[in-house]
């Protein structure tokens, strides 16, 4: 019996913590979820960065998210951001 | 020389004619910092929450709450050479701050930003795109992300804050160097000055 009200109250403690089930991540990590590119925070937690949709600008286009690798310090630095259209057809990942 | 550069150094009169549109814009009032009474109350709570020490936050930091700009400076009178300039992204910058609460509302944007120092360096870091965005699009050089995040140690952000505005900062200013402008109070400004400023002023 003690054990189930244990059990219990974990469940309502982190249901009601308000952490959604599976959204964790590595803080600095970044991701793509529809056409927007998303961070994880220092509290592990999915951020909006930037909606790819909402990229203005010259030349007027269309954006996409995408990964990305670029070199820094030495080092390939992986990440996601917005790109033009015509630059991920060209060999830009997804 | 990259084309997309504008080498555009603003007289006075500029400025003061781009806060005047920005404040139509986004309903904002600038009030002068020095002079606020509330704002010397905000100085010491910052300083007793620790997020930033008193005389810097009176002398070196534009704050918004709301839709109030407090300012460090007269409008449109430049303290050193490249003063004007940097009130013009000031300008882009807090008002960032003015449609983050307007987006967010006044309760869950004022209580994150002071009680979550994870949302306030992503607040902030969306706030330094603008500076990333308009420096750009003046000189065509990128500002290093790395130290711009760095601003943020001011802000009572943790490393790890640090680190992941740093990464927002990064992935933002691939966007930019392609042309790309995310924010909406940066392309405002940039609108605003190609309808506003003689063509020939934005050459060098």
């Amino acid at each position: 019996m003690k054990k189930l009200f244990g059990s219990l109250t974990l469940v309502v403690a982190f249901v009601g913590s308000g952490c959604p089930f599976g959204q964790y991540c590595r803080p600095t990590e970044t991701r793509c979820r529809g056409n927007t590119v998303e961070i994880c925070d220092s509290t592990e937690h999915w951020a909006k960065l930037m909606s790819c949709d909402e990229v203005g600008g010259e030349p007027a286009e269309q954006w996409v998210c995408c990964e990305i690798s670029s070199e820094e310090q030495g080092k390939t630095v992986k990440g996601h951001t917005c790109l033009p259209a015509n630059e991920t057809k060209k060999g830009g990942e997804r | 020389m990259n084309e997309n550069a504008h080498f555009f150094r603003p007289t006075g009169e500029q400025v003061c004619g781009l806060w005047d549109h920005m404040s139509r814009k986004y309903s904002s009032t600038v009030v002068d910092k020095a002079s606020s009474v509330s704002m010397q109350a905000a100085a010491w709570a910052l300083d007793r929450m620790g997020i930033m020490d008193a005389p810097s936050f009176l002398r070196d930091f534009a704050t918004t709450i709301g839709k109030t700009i407090y300012v460090p400076f007269q409008i449109g009178e430049p303290r050193s050479q490249d003063d004007l300039f940097a009130q013009l992204v000031t300008c882009v910058h807090e008002h960032m701050h003015v449609l983050q609460f307007a987006r967010d509302g006044k309760w869950v944007f004022g209580s994150r930003y002071l009680l979550s120092k994870a949302a306030r360096a992503l607040y902030e870091a969306e706030a330094y795109r603008c500076d990333m965005e308009m420096a750009y699009w003046r000189s065509a050089v990128m500002p290093s992300p790395k130290e711009i995040a760095m601003n943020l140690v001011h802000y009572g952000c943790s490393p790890l804050d640090i680190e992941v505005a740093e990464k927002y900062l990064t992935a933002s200013a691939q966007t930019i160097q392609r042309g790309g402008v995310a924010s909406e109070p940066s392309k405002e400004t940039i609108r605003w000055l190609q309808e506003s400023v003689d063509p020939g002023e934005l050459v060098s």
